[in-house]
């Protein structure tokens, strides 16, 4: 009766073993359970656990430098994170909807592309830093990522090239999120090569006033836009200096309404405001608080 | 959840009856309904909310203490809608819990999922996530008594895979 009744592991619903396998975070998952046996493995590589991978909780250890791309990595740190790509990547086998890199995560090009080829199906890309990317890198990722449908991404000098890439590929695309400025080239960029964009956000950023204008008048199916907490700059040609927009005139308010959500805050007491004031419209994130970067009024965006 | 049984009218003259249900006993003593018209006789276990059983369990390979301290986190948990009440409940059978062997709690797991009781669930599957979380491979498979069975061609292409993980 006891031998009978004493169940052993391999016994146990798999859908269990998941269960406990999903409290456990990215390091303890990838650590060794998928060495423990066969049942084991099995249940280490369920997609269940393997929608999201959030790499959000890794910083590369850097110092900046004064020649492009301006960070060095440490060996040590950068070998981690391919360790850390490559057992996750192969325990996920091909599950992963949404992938998760920290503001300060400098990734290269050969983990991005080893990346990008062993998440086919990828849906939601959070990729602040492109410091060590180079055009050709991350234009062949974009490449691989057919249903790419949300990214967050640092504001480009030069948008038209990764924008037409997006447009070539990624049919379904329709949320950006942008970390950094936005000027009128961006906007036309967008225009050009992804008129069904429905999400936008610029939050803490700087915004020039005519960019500003044309989102609202060129992006036609654009329904969520999301400026709070934006320096909103109206560059004139000289001698004029720029000064910035203190409040929203009416017109632009009319247009935002006919959106189904915009999003705005230009309040001198909000905290979040004066960040972005402090930091000149660019900010430094790791001068704050863990985390802050992840927020944005957008659900969808936010981390 | 509650669970309606109907007894047909010999049954009832005049016997007490004790009733079991998924391994529970009717201790609880709810009130029966009598019908004339059919002469049966519902007796019916309203629960407070789902997936909670207010009714002791029998829990299969566990000491009576164990099962003794399962059963009050039943019986507290599902006496009240206060939080206050539940958390306590719940921080004392986790308390309970960290203090047993992992056999233990490897039947406990077992036996929630088999009752589909969440609450109990959620309990011991992070209690032996908090076990499993720090150790080695080895140390796990000794803990859980599990038998490592990869065929040797498994086993090197693990060992190969762990190696390549940390080149470039």
């Amino acid at each position: 009766m006891e031998e009978e009744d004493i169940r052993k592991w391999e016994d146990l619903d798999i859908d269990v073993l998941v269960k406990i396998f999903q409290i456990l975070d990215l390091s303890e998952l990838t650590s060794g359970l998928a060495h423990i046996c066969s049942t084991w493995r099995h249940a280490a590589c369920d997609p269940m656990l393997w929608q999201t991978l959030d790499l959000s909780m890794m910083s590369s250890n850097f110092i900046k430098i004064p020649l492009e791309p301006y960070v060095y990595v440490n060996a040590r740190s950068d070998k981690q994170l391919t360790k850390l790509l490559k057992i996750s990547l192969n325990l996920s086998r091909g599950s992963i909807k949404t992938l998760i890199f920290n503001f300060n995560l400098y990734v290269c090009d050969a983990q991005l592309t080893y990346t990008a080829e062993r998440c086919p199906n990828l849906k939601r890309l959070v990729l602040p830093a492109w410091n060590r990317i180079k055009k050709t890198g991350i234009c062949k990722a974009i490449s691989m990522w057919k249903d790419l449908e949300s990214l967050t991404m640092p504001s480009i000098v030069n948008p038209p090239y990764f924008m037409e890439e997006v447009s070539k590929h990624c049919k379904k695309f329709s949320e950006l999120k942008i970390m950094g400025p936005c000027d009128i080239l961006f906007v036309q960029t967008l225009i050009r090569c992804v008129p069904n964009l429905k999400v936008l956000s610029l939050r803490c950023s700087t915004v020039y006033l005519d960019a500003l204008l044309l989102i609202l008048d060129g992006l036609k199916n654009l329904e969520v836009l999301n400026i709070s907490h934006c320096l909103i700059v109206d560059a004139q040609p000289p001698p004029a200096t720029r000064k910035l927009v203190e409040k929203l005139d009416d017109s632009v308010l009319e247009k935002g309404s006919r959106l189904k959500e915009f999003f705005t805050c230009m309040d001198d007491s909000c905290t979040m405001c004066e960040i972005t004031r402090r930091d000149e419209g660019l900010i430094r994130w790791y001068r704050y608080e863990e985390g802050l970067w992840k927020q944005d009024e957008v659900k969808s965006l936010a981390v | 959840m509650s669970q309606t049984v109907v007894l047909e009218q010999n049954a009832v003259e005049t016997q007490s009856i004790t009733l079991k249900f998924d391994g529970c006993s009717s201790d609880a003593n709810p009130s029966p309904i009598v019908n004339p018209e059919n002469q049966s006789i519902t007796i019916k276990f309203d629960d407070q909310a789902s997936n909670h059983h207010t009714i002791p369990v029998s829990i299969p390979n566990v000491d009576s203490e164990t099962e003794a301290a399962v059963n009050e986190f039943l019986r507290k948990h599902g006496s009240s809608d206060e939080e206050s009440v539940r958390t306590d409940a719940m921080n004392d059978l986790w308390s309970f819990i960290e203090r047993q062997e992992i056999g233990t709690v490897v039947v406990l797991v077992k036996f929630a999922s088999d009752v589909k009781n969440f609450e109990l669930l959620e309990i011991f599957c992070q209690r032996v996530a908090d076990v499993i979380a720090k150790k080695t491979v080895e140390e796990v498979r000794e803990i859980f008594n599990i038998a490592n069975d990869f065929t040797p061609e498994e086993e090197q292409a693990i060992r190969d895979e762990h190696r390549w993980a940390f080149e470039d």
